[in-house]
C-alpha cells in the first residue's frame, strides 16, 4: 500500500525547510524534496523524473503554491540582469501555523530536515542541481546493480553537465561519498 | 522506396508509417493497445469515451514528428551548435523520437492509470510504474522488431535500449535524447497534446480543445538561464505564447470536467479493487522476464470476462451492475484550512459510525496531475520568460487538492446526515 505522506503534511514540510532556510530559489527547494525523499526516505510520494535539469516533479511547486494559498509561503518572480531569472520562496508569518498543525509529522522527520538545512543549505542552485543529478545517477546505477568507480559517476555526470568542471564535480562527489551518500560507487 | 501506410484518425487525419513502423505496430505487444481503454471506464459517464491506447499511440508519434520537424527547421543551428549535430544525427534521431512516441504507452495496464496503484514495489520507496513495463516491453517483445528491420539494419543502427532510456529518462542517455525526451514527458509533450484533443473528442466536450498548429508553428529551442543554471529547453516562440496558455487552460479544464470527475474517479476505485479481487497476488506481475510474459496477457477484455464470470469480487458486481460508491462530500478545487479540518472532521465520524467510505483526493490522480506549467517563452528583443510571468490565468492556477468522501448508495442518506451535522450551516 502507498504509505505517502497526504499534501498538508508535505506541504508542512516544504515550509519548515523554507522557514531553516529563510529563503530558497523553486530548484533548491526541488533538489532538496528529491534528497529528503530518495536519501532520507521521507515518505514524500513524489514521482521524480529525470530532465536536463535534474530531478523533477512539478508536484512539489504544487505545493508550493497551495501553501501560498493557506498563507505559509510566499513566492516572488526575480529578474537577475536581462538575462537570467528565478522565483524566491519565503515564509510569512503564518507558516508557523501551517507547520504547528501538522506538528507530529514535522517532529518525525525534523532530523532529516535538519540534516538537509545543514548538509545542502549553503549551496547555489546550480550546484544544488548538481548534487541532485549525481545522486540519481548513484541510484539509477545501484539499481541496476552496478558498481562504479568514483571516476566513472563523474564523467556520467559531465556528459550531462558539461558546464562543471571536472574538478567541481569531483569535489562535491567526493564530498557526497564521505557523507555516505552514494551507494554504488566501489573504488576512485 | 518504402511503402508508405496511411491510417486514418479522427482527431489528425491520416497518420503515416513505414515498412518498418509498420512491422512494430503488427506486433502483438502493440496491437493489445485496441484492447486498453484509453479512459478506463470513464464511458459510464461519457459514453462515448471507448477510445483506446492504440490510436492514441499512433496520435502522439504523428504530433511528436511535427514538433520535432519544426523544432529542427527553426532552431537547427542552436541544436547544431549545443549537441554537434549534422544532417545523418538529426535524421536518425527523429526515428528514435518518433519510435519512443509510438510505443510510450506499450506498458499499460487494463484500463489505463486506474491499474497502476496495482504495480508491485521496486524497492522499499518506490513502486514499478508503467513507463517501466514499457521499457521491459521494448527490450523483450519488441526488440526484434525494432533492430532487426532492414530499414534500421541499413541506414539508423538503433537499439531497442535507446528508445527504452529515452522513455524511462535515464541519466545514461546522451544530453541531446535528454532534450528531444521533453516531447515524449514534459509540459510540452506530444503525449499530452494528443490525449487533450482526443479525450476531447471522444467525450463529447470541447474542454480539450486548444490550438496545436499555431503550437506545432511556433515551437523552439530555447538556450535560458535559470536561477544561474543554463540549459537548451523545449518552449514557444513570442508569438506563440497564447497558444501555449490555451493548451495549459485546456488540461485544466479536462483535469477539473473530466479526468477528475466525481463518478469518473469512483470506478477508478472500483477497478482496482476488482482487479485487486482478480489478480494473482492481488497485484500485477513484475517487469522481470517472466513477469512481462504474464503482464502481456492482461488487457481489458481479460480483466472485464473475469468480473462478468463473478471473479472480481463485490466491486466487481458494483461495476456491473452501475452501483457504484457516491459522493457525499466534496471540498473546493484548493481547499482552505478550514475545508481540509471539516474533511477529516467528517471521515472520522463515518469511520466511528461504522459507515464504509473511500476518501479520493485529485492528487491520486498524479498521471494527469495539474501542475504548474513551466513553459518557457523565447523573445525576440529580450531574455526567454516562463509563461507563468506574462500569463495572468496562468499564473493565478494554483495546484488542485481537491478531496471528495464516497460510500455505498445504500448508506448514503446516512452518511448525509452525518455531513450535515458536522458541517457548519450557511
Amino acid at each position: 500500500m502507498d504509505e505517502r505522506l497526504n499534501f498538508v503534511q508535505r506541504m508542512a514540510i516544504l515550509t519548515e525547510l523554507v522557514q531553516r532556510l529563510g529563503e530558497v530559489g523553486r530548484t533548491s527547494l526541488m533538489k532538496l524534496a528529491y534528497l529528503l525523499q530518495t536519501v532520507k526516505q521521507v515518505p514524500l510520494g513524489y514521482r521524480f523524473q529525470f530532465y536536463l535539469y535534474g530531478p523533477y516533479d512539478p508536484q512539489v511547486l504544487s505545493d508550493v503554491s497551495v501553501a501560498e494559498f493557506w498563507g505559509a509561503l510566499q513566492e516572488e518572480y526575480h529578474a537577475y540582469g536581462c538575462d537570467s531569472y528565478g522565483y524566491k520562496i519565503r515564509p510569512t508569518e503564518e507558516a508557523s501555523r501551517l507547520t504547528e498543525m501538522e506538528h507530529e509529522t514535522v517532529q518525525r522527520y525534523r532530523e532529516a530536515i535538519e540534516w538537509a538545512v545543514q548538509e545542502f543549505g549553503n549551496y547555489n542552485a546550480a550546484q544544488m542541481e548538481l548534487i541532485a543529478t549525481l545522486v540519481w545517477i548513484d541510484r539509477e546505477f545501484f539499481w541496476k546493480s552496478r558498481k562504479t568507480t568514483m571516476r566513472d559517476l563523474v564523467q556520467a555526470v559531465r556528459n550531462l553537465k558539461p558546464h562543471f568542471s571536472e574538478r567541481e564535480v569531483e569535489q562535491i562527489a567526493n564530498n557526497l561519498h564521505q557523507k555516505g551518500i552514494l551507494l554504488s560507487v566501489v573504488s576512485k | 522506396m518504402s511503402k508508405v501506410y496511411e491510417i486514418r484518425c479522427p482527431i489528425h487525419g491520416f497518420i503515416e508509417l513505414d515498412e518498418w513502423e509498420w512491422e512494430i505496430i503488427n506486433q502483438p505487444a502493440f496491437q493489445r493497445l485496441r484492447r486498453i481503454r484509453q479512459l478506463g471506464l470513464t464511458d459510464y459517464v461519457y459514453p462515448g469515451a471507448m477510445h483506446t491506447r492504440f490510436e492514441h499511440a499512433l496520435g502522439v508519434m504523428h504530433i511528436a514528428t511535427r514538433l520535432y520537424d519544426a523544432i529542427v527547421q527553426r532552431s537547427g543551428e542552436l541544436l547544431k551548435s549545443e549537441f554537434r549535430y549534422n544532417d545523418d544525427g538529426l535524421r536518425k534521431d527523429r526515428r528514435v523520437v518518433r519510435l519512443a512516441a509510438l510505443l510510450h504507452d506499450v506498458g499499460h495496464a487494463p484500463l489505463s492509470h486506474a491499474a497502476e496503484e496495482l504495480m508491485p514495489r521496486r524497492d522499499r520507496d518506490t513502486f514499478y510504474r508503467h513507463e517501466d513495463y514499457t521499457a521491459a516491453i521494448i527490450r523483450t517483445a519488441l526488440r526484434e522488431a525494432i533492430e532487426n528491420h532492414p530499414i534500421n539494419a541499413t541506414n539508423y543502427h538503433i537499439k531497442a535500449d535507446e528508445v527504452a532510456s529515452l522513455i524511462e529518462g535515464s541519466a545514461e542517455l546522451p544530453r541531446r535524447l535528454l532534450f528531444w525526451r521533453d516531447l515524449i514527458s514534459s509540459q510540452m509533450d506530444a503525449d499530452r497534446m494528443d490525449y487533450l484533443l482526443r479525450d476531447s473528442y471522444h467525450a463529447g466536450v470541447r474542454y480539450g480543445v486548444y490550438d496545436l498548429d499555431r503550437l506545432v508553428n511556433t515551437v523552439c529551442a530555447i538556450a535560458h538561464e535559470r536561477e544561474s543554471t543554463r540549459q537548451i529547453v523545449i518552449g514557444v516562440s513570442e508569438d506563440g505564447w497564447h497558444a501555449a496558455e490555451s493548451l495549459v487552460l485546456a488540461r485544466y479544464y479536462m483535469f477539473t470536467q473530466v479526468y477528475f470527475h466525481k463518478t469518473r474517479r469512483i470506478y477508478d476505485y472500483h477497478i482496482v479493487e476488482a482487479m485487486r479481487k482478480a489478480l494473482p497476488n492481488g497485484q500485477l506481475p513484475p517487469p522481470d522476464e517472466q513477469g512481462i510474459r504474464e503482464f502481456l496477457q492482461w488487457d481489458d477484455w481479460r480483466f472485464l470476462g473475469t468480473i462478468q464470470a463473478g471473479q472480481a469480487g463485490e466491486h466487481g458486481k458494483r461495476i456491473i451492475e452501475r452501483r457504484h460508491y457516491r459522493a457525499i462530500y466534496s471540498t473546493a478545487e484548493t481547499p482552505t484550512p478550514d475545508e481540509w479540518e471539516l474533511f477529516n472532521a467528517i471521515e472520522a465520524k463515518l469511520s466511528a459510525a461504522g459507515i464504509p467510505y473511500y476518501a479520493d483526493s485529485a492528487e491520486k490522480q498524479a498521471w494527469y496531475n495539474l501542475e504548474e506549467m513551466e513553459i518557457v517563452v523565447s523573445r525576440a528583443h529580450a531574455a526567454p520568460v516562463l509563461l507563468s510571468t506574462i500569463s495572468h490565468p496562468v499564473r493565478n492556477l494554483r495546484g488542485i487538492q481537491q478531496q471528495r468522501l464516497y460510500v455505498p448508495p445504500e448508506q448514503r442518506r446516512q452518511a448525509e446526515e452525518i455531513v450535515a451535522e458536522v458541517k457548519p450551516n450557511g
